[in-house]
């Protein structure tokens, strides 16, 4: 781990702090999910900052809950026991509904003015080391959303073992520089409310010249579960959300003979989630609620057997 | 009988009397110096003390056994231990200006309800006389002569031996190291008296003390793996006296025993991976455990290295993993070491390319509460993987499958006699089954340890599964692993002596097992039914073929005897001078259209 960090080129101020903000949105986190993600996240800035002290780093938690996760007190608790470690602020916003992932990433990045945002899933232990790993990209301005690597299921999604490339990049653990929030806007919060946001921010952050790095050495834990099918343990809001999600990403992605072969699968699906999910595209199409396309040349977009990178290997083949 | 005409014994080569002597010997007293026999009854000793140069002073509360040893010529002195201190007073001013040698008391710790007092009296005689050594024989009540009686009902109290009448106090090898060592004495050598059969060994027709029947064998093995006294008829040991009383012996620990101690072992060759199986522990949603990272073979340099890559977890996590150099021996070594040294309720085995989902010590968890004392068992997912080098020329790995579950949900027991279907990482063993029951990893076996310790600690504990995945084992595809590094003669090799280790033992099956053997045999069977047929099948086929085989022949010989009939016919001076007419017939033949096929006529 000998990667500094380097100063944000685009900024003319040569002696300001590399500013890192790590965001999570809460969504009815379970018992422990926030002390944990911070004890992971305390040593990872530990380290970081170990490695070089001209980084700054604040972390900003937006709440989805319909109760609010935290007090003030444990705010204030959090503040004073990530602070000796680098950790320079901790806010927290009540948005008092249910926004989804997208947009409620979207409405802390109102208040974004950092060289880098770590967007992080609140059942998440970052590894010490994972934060240094992920700023080894920042000298590389081409290097516009490092991705760490998932333990204890890896996603399969391939990339170039070299360089890191890869097709999109999961937002449960992922450092984004500036300058792909700017080109972007952020996540596609009318189009996306869980799943796929990610998958649409990476394409087109790529379509706006940026490059998509896996970064395997940097590890996070995110705690997901199998079933004794081998199957990732998901609940019915994953299964309509990604269904739902797939089918508007090939449709935003100008694939529309994607979006109506799936769409037609999924109305003679027997499960009703799935039936649910096309019918809700189905009324959005009708309403003309639908994103209008983009890269029509597929330059970024990739479909492949339903999945949206070459994959090496798939959790659904038993 | 009077008390002391009980005890008058005489010295043999196998008995107690031997035993003490020996070691006296060992740790033989000054020339000239007195050595005093506390409780010495007809001091069976006293001649041959004698003959070692030693003085030798009888001392006892019973007079008869006095006055035969002073019409043997020896000193004796009257004492009642009941109050210590006017005894070893009494001691003292006997001796005078002479010099304790040492100190024996035989069969008498068991007769007195002080023990403590005496033993702590005796020490301050030993301290003050320079620190001369106390030699001390009591009955062991750990025999398995008695343990096994007890389980018949039975408690045969008599005049003498393990149970005499008289016995107020009862010693196993841990309660005399715990008075012992709280009265102000330290052990520094022993040589116990064995007796394969006590006194105790009646009847002798019960099957739990008849040699060869399998419910002694059985209780045998359980009481000899669990500690080395089963047959030691009477604890001979030797001390000296520590400077001050020792407080408690400290054998547990202070510190609270957390749920689970990780023996994780680590050549330091895989420091991506071990990463890994530090993050997913540090992830834990519960953090009850402690890690015992097993740094196998690992030079000195490298230790820094790992060091490094715990401490930056913070103290909180740092604080509960140890860090320990392990070197020498094969792979059951660091968990030998590591059983030695772990203090939680439970052990289990994650290696340092395992991965373990979040919940997996929860699952442990809460599982053993409601089955406490029982193996714990989760299903784990497998992984195949293979050495890569990523960016910068670090060296990575590729994940190449998806995660399966392969091994079965629910541990079968009798699926588990033919091989192993739990890899480690996804059980836990009470470490009660390695302090209690004498439960360790085999050194010898080159591979295959950890199928051995959970068939052990199985067949003895039970099983409860938790019906959770909560862990991922990886299979190297390439490279390094145990695989790849040990032979097939090397696995063969362990399986043998495992299945030998088994049957060296009366195995002890759960209950419906009985069901589960019939249903095996019964498949069996059906399988050799279906065997026998399709092997029936088989003759009946071969039979066919055989038949045909001979048609085909006789067919041959009637064509071959047709073809030497043509040739012989063309030979034929006839069939010559016909040829003209078969020319002209073949002539006409080619202008004649033959008839069309029947199907064709019919469209």
């Amino acid at each position: 781990m000998t990667g500094g960090v380097p100063q944000d080129q685009s900024r003319s101020d040569s002696y300001t702090p590399v500013s890192i903000r790590v965001q999570t949105v809460l969504y009815r986190p379970a018992p422990g999910d926030i002390d944990r993600l911070f004890r992971g996240l305390r040593h990872a800035v530990e380290v970081l900052v170990a490695q070089n002290d001209a980084v700054s780093v604040s972390v900003a938690l937006g709440d989805c809950s319909s109760a609010a996760s935290l007090s003030l007190d444990d705010l204030a608790s959090i503040v004073a026991e990530v602070k000796p470690f680098g950790i320079d602020g901790v806010t927290y916003s009540y948005f008092n509904a249910n926004l989804g992932s997208a947009r409620g990433h979207n409405r802390l990045l109102d208040e974004f003015d950092h060289d880098y945002v770590l967007f992080l899933n609140p059942d998440v232990y970052m590894s010490p080391f994972a934060l240094a790993e992920l700023a080894l990209f920042m000298p590389d301005s081409s290097a516009g959303i490092v991705e760490a690597r998932q333990i204890p299921l890896e996603h399969p999604k391939s990339y170039d073992l070299h360089s890191g490339d890869t097709s999109w990049a999961s937002t449960a653990g992922a450092l984004v520089r500036r300058g792909v929030i700017k080109a972007t806007g952020g996540f596609d919060a009318d189009s996306f409310f869980l799943y796929c946001d990610d998958v649409d921010f990476s394409w087109r952050a790529r379509l706006a010249g940026y490059r998509v790095i896996h970064q395997p050495t940097a590890l996070i834990f995110h705690d997901k579960r199998l079933t004794m099918e081998a199957r990732m343990v998901v609940g019915d809001a994953e299964h309509y959300y990604a269904a739902e999600a797939a089918l508007i990403l090939a449709w935003k992605f100008s694939r529309p003979d994607l979006s109506e072969a799936w769409a037609s699968a999924m109305e003679e699906s027997s499960m009703p989630l799935q039936r649910k999910a096309a019918a809700e595209f189905r009324r959005r199409m009708g309403a003309g609620e639908l994103p209008i396309p983009i890269d029509p040349d597929g330059r970024t977009a990739q479909f492949i057997d339903g999945d949206f990178a070459e994959h090496r290997f798939s959790y659904a083949d038993v | 009988m009077p008390m002391s005409d009980r005890y008058k014994f005489s010295l043999s080569d196998d008995s107690v009397y031997r035993c003490v002597l020996d070691l006296i010997e060992q740790h033989r007293p000054d020339h000239g110096t007195v050595m005093v026999d506390i409780g010495c009854g007809y001091g069976a000793i006293a001649e041959t003390i004698s003959d070692l140069g030693l003085g030798y002073i009888g001392c006892d509360v019973e007079p008869s056994g006095l006055v035969d040893l002073a019409e043997r010529g020896f000193e004796t002195e009257v004492f009642d231990l009941s109050v210590p201190g006017d005894a070893v007073a009494a001691i003292e001013k006997r001796l005078g200006d002479r010099a304790l040698g040492a100190i024996v008391m035989i069969d008498v710790l068991e007769h007195v309800t002080n023990g403590p007092e005496v033993l702590s009296a005796l020490s301050g005689l030993a301290l003050r006389q320079g620190g001369v050594p106390l030699i001390l024989a009591v009955p062991n009540i750990t025999h398995y002569d008695i343990a096994a009686k007890l389980l018949l009902g039975r408690w045969d109290m008599t005049e003498v031996g393990l149970l005499d009448d008289t016995h107020v106090s009862f010693f196993s090898d841990l309660r005399l190291r715990e008075m012992t060592t709280q009265s102000g004495w330290a052990e520094i050598g022993s040589n116990d008296f064995p007796l394969r059969f006590s006194d105790q060994h009646v009847p002798v027709d019960a099957a739990v003390l008849q040699e060869g029947a399998p419910l002694h064998d059985l209780l045998m093995g359980v009481r000899e793996r669990s500690s080395s006294a089963a047959i030691v008829n009477e604890f001979v040991r030797a001390y000296a006296p520590l400077g001050a009383t020792g407080g408690r012996p400290d054998i547990e620990g202070n510190e609270p025993a957390p749920f689970l101690s990780i023996l994780m072992r680590t050549q330091g060759t895989r420091p991506t991976t071990l990463q890994e199986a530090l993050l997913s522990l540090a992830a834990q949603t519960d953090q009850d455990f402690e890690v015992l990272l097993l740094a196998h073979m690992v030079p000195r340099d490298q230790l820094t290295h790992l060091q490094y890559l715990v401490d930056a977890y913070g103290s909180d996590f740092s604080a509960r993993v140890r860090l320990i150099p392990v070197d020498g021996g094969g792979r059951s070594r660091p968990l030998t070491v590591g059983v030695e040294l772990a203090r939680g309720n439970y052990i289990c085995i994650l290696d340092d390319d395992d991965v373990v989902f979040g919940h997996w010590l929860e699952t442990f968890r809460s599982v053993a509460a409601k089955h406490p004392g029982k193996v714990l068992r989760s299903p784990v997912a497998e992984q195949e993987v293979e050495p890569t080098t990523w960016a910068g020329g670090r060296p990575g790995y590729e994940v190449r499958s998806r995660p399966r579950c392969r091994w079965p949900e629910k541990f079968d027991v009798l699926d588990h006699l033919w091989e192993n279907h739990s890899p480690p990482c996804g059980w836990a063993i009470p470490r009660s089954a390695f302090v209690d029951q004498g439960l360790a990893f085999d050194e010898s076996l080159p591979v295959l340890e950890d199928w051995d310790v959970l068939m052990q600690a199985v067949l003895w504990c039970g099983v409860a599964d938790t019906g959770e995945v909560t862990a991922v084992w990886r299979r190297w595809l390439t490279g390094d692993s145990s695989t790849s590094v040990h032979s097939d003669i090397e696995w063969d090799q362990a399986r043998t002596a495992i299945i030998a280790k088994f049957d060296a033992h009366p195995l002890l099956l759960p209950a419906q097992s009985m069901t589960a053997i019939q249903s095996y045999r019964s498949h069996i069977l059906d399988n050799e039914r279906e065997v026998n047929r399709l092997r029936q099948v088989a003759l009946d086929l071969q039979a066919d073929v055989n038949n045909c085989r001979h048609h085909a022949h006789h067919l041959e010989g009637l064509v071959d005897e047709a073809r030497r009939e043509v040739e012989t016919f063309r030979r034929s001076s006839s069939w010559r001078l016909s040829k003209p007419v078969r020319v002209m017939g073949s002539s006409v033949r080619r202008f004649v259209k033959p008839p069309a096929p029947r199907a064709a006529r019919d469209d």
